[in-house]
């Protein structure tokens, strides 16, 4: 059952004030130019390497063969276009507000992009995490294809983060942006550190409710798993809620370290705060400080 | 019977709530289930699997024995723990000392009051401090007179003053005495002092003790039981004041009885002499000289022998209020139709004079165009006052040929007549009334007559010369001068009220005015009843007025009790009754409240700990 997705004009309208205010940084940030890490037949020179055989003979540095009489040929760094993938955890564990505040964080962000006329692909992290559109949207007209897009979007188990991001990370490097709560078993933080090796520009999301950042304390309850349905008897305690914050503490870090590792950004958010206060942060590639545990 | 009781028992079947408490604390509870994200983070906090028993183990905890130290104390309170023990109450003596006119009598050289107040007092210092003690006087009406211990009783006992000459009320006291010694059992003990005339007729409860102490014994007695005054007519000599008195002789033998009527300076006014004989009552008749009926304070008549109780050898009584008249005219003419409309009451006398003249009381007083300047007392008519303020109305200008378009025919003053004919050529209407006024004859503009009662008397103002209308030509005028006339002569014989007799209360109707009552003894204290004056206390024999304002109203009160004064029955013989023994009361200390209290402190105590504990454990 797709999230109930509310985007009226009011929203747009201040995404687009927002993207005017933005409008010098977007232009250097997520969006627009990008210095692609990938070397490749730009303009801008970064260095010599022998001459390998398929190598295309224009970029032969003659006057260097002259001196040395050894081929070589120029590395530019390449300026490109990059895709902005986004990758949403669709995982049950979302269900409700967080993946609620998760599609209204991708409309955000899809609109700035989309505006500043940069190639957007919508992804999920269940398999086979193909896109959600045969073709990436571009320009301002696939702004509603975008919303199309995300209201038929919805919560599904099972969910691989892991695999979603290894994924993104074999293809062209570009821009990714990993929505999620973090709340799965697996080395996520080793697929964005792969990914981050692979040249893209990770920037990871982490979507956290109020109760699961401060859990109520209380008696005795059975917790049940929203994506499993296994039960957990636990006692409410000092002692419980103690060791929880400690393991949610290490969960968070490790995505930080991961998310910096890999060169990216890494906030925190949560459906208590506003979409542009989350966009600005994630733009101006924020880093969230680490949990104390 | 004594010891530790449970008083309700039953209440104890609320321990068994303990153990439902306990149950409570080793059955296991249902976790609330919680539906979370993931419960990857909560795994290593997961409790054991549980057992599949519903109970655990029961584990001490402060708050379980805070609730069943709660809950034993209010079951065990409402078992009603007491300690019972058996007390015997103290006693209750109620002293009734007689203190009617036959206590008066002299026994020798004291009276029968003094030596029963001497052999109560005697009986009082006998009685042990714990005593309970309620005295009791049979007077005109049953007194409570203390209540206390036997001492205190003594010291006002000793202070009573002599009984006055008034019929007792023996009966009712003892009465009085038995219902309220009645609830204490046998504990309650009646002892009266008496010459026992009465109390040979009470019959004791079973349940309260009874002793008589008599004292008195057998005399001869005459008495006076009543007196009384009339005027006889004589056309020869005149009026004469004749007094009836009812001699009785209460003895087996014939005496001889002088009784006299004195005026109140002692001076005889009338003598007879009789012989009664033996139980033989008599009236007999003294011829008073005409100018006794001057005498407006009491006389007095007595027996002049005496005898053990000289109480009721005496008599008051007031000269009755003559059919004559005393009219005082402030006119101008002695032929004006007002003095002819006097004097056709044979029974009037006119007197006339003049404004400088000194005031003259008189029961009616008639001023013609002329307004006094100070209200003499009694009835006053007013006729003509001139244009001005006049006894609190104001008189206004002259008006010529009023019409008369209403009169109050039910007013006393306008009784028998009608004014529908009256033709007035002029008059001087009032425009101002005070509030208790009533204008008694209206032309269509203002009134013409006035009607006014006060303390002083009543007043009448007519706003016109009767000789300036055609009034003095009709009966009514005439018709209406006597009913003034008739009803100053009521006004003035109200002021000599009836006799009241010894022992009752007064009563006499009340204006706002502060009214005095002076007695033989001195004032009497007088309290407002509504609109009645009335003694707090019952009268003793002799002349009283009443002041009220200028009003006095002369009234007397006379002992009037054969039963009192026959004196030939000795004393009755002493008796004593004691009735059972009184049973130990049970007195009943209770623990309930102590509980309830320790239960309330218990959940204080738990809620304080629970409040702490979440202080401890808040994250």
């Amino acid at each position: 059952m797709p999230a109930e997705l509310s985007l009226g004009p009011g929203f747009f309208e201040g995404l687009e004030t927002l993207r005017r205010r933005l409008a010098p940084r977007v232009s250097s940030g997520l969006v627009g130019s990008h210095m692609s890490t990938r070397r490749g037949q730009g303009h801008a020179f970064e260095a010599h390497r022998a001459y390998a055989p398929g190598d295309d003979l224009r970029r032969l540095d003659w006057s260097t063969l002259a001196r040395s009489d050894e081929p070589m040929v120029k590395v530019f760094r390449a300026d490109e276009d990059v895709e902005v993938r986004v990758l949403i955890d669709c995982s049950a564990s979302l269900e409700g507000a967080k993946f609620e505040h998760i599609l209204r964080l991708t409309a955000g962000l899809g609109y700035l992009a989309l505006s500043a006329g940069e190639r957007l692909s919508l992804r999920r992290t269940a398999a086979p995490f193909t896109p959600c559109s045969a073709r990436p949207l571009r320009g301002r007209e696939g702004v509603s294809s975008l919303v199309s897009l995300l209201r038929s979007l919805d919560v599904a188990a099972p969910s691989a983060c892991h695999d979603a991001v290894m994924a993104l990370a074999a293809m062209r490097p570009g821009v990714m942006v990993l929505l999620t709560d973090g709340l799965e078993e697996g080395p996520l933080t080793t697929a964005i550190a792969h990914a981050g090796a692979r040249g893209h520009d990770v920037r990871v999301v982490q979507v956290l409710s109020h109760d699961e950042l401060s859990p109520p304390p209380g008696d005795v309850v059975e917790l049940e798993d929203a994506e499993t349905g296994a039960c957990v008897t636990v006692t409410l305690d000092a002692a419980t809620l103690g060791g929880y914050l400690s393991r949610l503490a290490g969960l968070c870090n490790g995505l930080r370290r991961a998310a910096l590792g890999a060169g990216g950004a890494y906030l925190r958010s949560g459906p208590g705060e506003a979409i542009d206060a989350a966009l600005v942060r994630l733009i101006d590639r924020a880093i969230d400080p680490e949990v104390a545990s | 019977m004594s010891g530790f009781v449970w008083l309700a028992p039953v209440g104890l079947a609320a321990l068994g709530a303990l153990g439902l408490l306990v149950l409570l604390y080793i059955l296991r509870a249902t976790p609330q289930r919680r539906r979370v994200s993931s419960t990857l983070l909560w795994r290593p906090e997961a409790r054991p699997p549980v057992a599949s028993t519903p109970f655990r183990r029961l584990v001490s905890e402060p708050a379980l024995w805070f609730e069943l130290a709660a809950l034993a104390a209010a079951a065990t309170a409402l078992g009603q723990p007491a300690t019972r023990t058996l007390r015997r109450p103290a006693a209750q003596v109620a002293v009734v000392l007689d203190a009617s006119a036959s206590m008066l009598t002299v026994e020798g050289s004291a009276r029968r009051f003094d030596l029963a107040r001497r052999a109560a007092l005697a009986r009082l210092a006998t009685l042990s401090n714990d005593t309970e003690v309620w005295l009791f006087e049979a007077r005109a009406r049953p007194t409570l007179v203390a209540h206390g211990t036997p001492a205190a009783v003594r010291v006002a006992l000793a202070s009573r003053p002599a009984p006055s000459a008034v019929e007792g009320s023996l009966g009712a006291t003892l009465s009085l005495a038995f219902q309220r010694l009645a609830p204490f059992g046998g504990a309650g003990r009646v002892e009266v002092f008496s010459d026992g005339l009465e109390g040979r007729t009470i019959a004791p409860p079973a349940e309260v003790g009874f002793q008589l102490f008599a004292f008195g014994e057998a005399h001869d007695n005459h008495a006076l039981l009543r007196a009384e005054a009339a005027i006889e007519h004589d056309p020869a000599a005149g009026d004469q004041l004749v007094v009836v008195a009812l001699a009785a002789n209460f003895s087996s033998a014939t005496e001889g009885m002088t009784v006299v009527v004195e005026d109140p300076e002692g001076r005889t006014l009338s003598r007879v002499t009789a012989r009664l004989g033996p139980d033989a009552r008599q009236p007999l008749r003294l011829a008073c000289p005409r100018g006794a009926l001057e005498t407006a304070a009491p006389l007095r008549v007595r027996v002049l022998e005496g005898d053990a109780l000289g109480a009721d050898d005496v008599q008051w009584l007031r000269v009755p209020p003559p059919r004559r008249l005393d009219v005082r005219l402030y006119g101008r003419s002695h032929e004006s139709p007002v003095v002819r409309a006097l004097l056709s009451d044979p029974e009037v006398r006119v007197r006339a004079l003049s404004l400088a003249s000194p005031a003259d009381e008189a029961p009616l007083s008639v001023f013609e165009g002329q307004c006094p300047p100070r209200r003499p007392a009694g009835d006053l008519l007013v006729f003509g006052p001139p244009e001005g303020p006049c006894l609190g109305t104001v008189v206004g200008p002259r008006l010529v040929a009023p019409a008369v378009t209403a009169f109050d025919g039910a007013d006393p003053r306008l009784r028998f007549l009608s004014l529908d004919d009256l033709v007035i050529d002029e008059a001087r209407p009032f425009t101002h009334l005070p509030g208790t006024a009533q204008g008694l004859l209206r032309s269509d503009r203002a009134a013409l007559m006035v009607g006014d009662a006060g303390p002083d008397g009543h007043t009448t103002l007519v706003g016109f010369d009767p000789a300036m209308s055609d009034w003095p030509h009709h009966h009514a005028f005439v018709i209406f001068v006597r009913n003034v006339i008739e009803e100053a002569r009521r006004h003035r014989d109200l002021a000599v009220a009836r006799s009241v007799a010894a022992g009752a209360v007064f009563e006499a109707p009340r204006t706002h005015n502060a009214a005095v009552l002076v007695g033989p003894d001195g004032a009497v204290q007088l309290a407002a009843a509504g609109a009645t004056w009335r003694t707090e206390d019952t009268l003793t024999p002799g002349p009283y007025t009443l002041r009220e304002g200028s009003r006095s109203l002369h009234f007397v009160s006379n002992l009037r009790s054969a039963q009192e004064s026959d004196l030939r029955a000795p004393a009755a013989t002493p008796v004593r009754r004691d009735a059972r023994p009184p049973q130990p009361q049970p007195q009943v200390a209770a623990y309930a409240g102590w509980l309830l209290a320790l239960a309330a402190l218990a959940v204080s105590g738990e809620l304080l700990f629970l409040r702490g504990r979440d202080a401890r454990e808040a994250p």
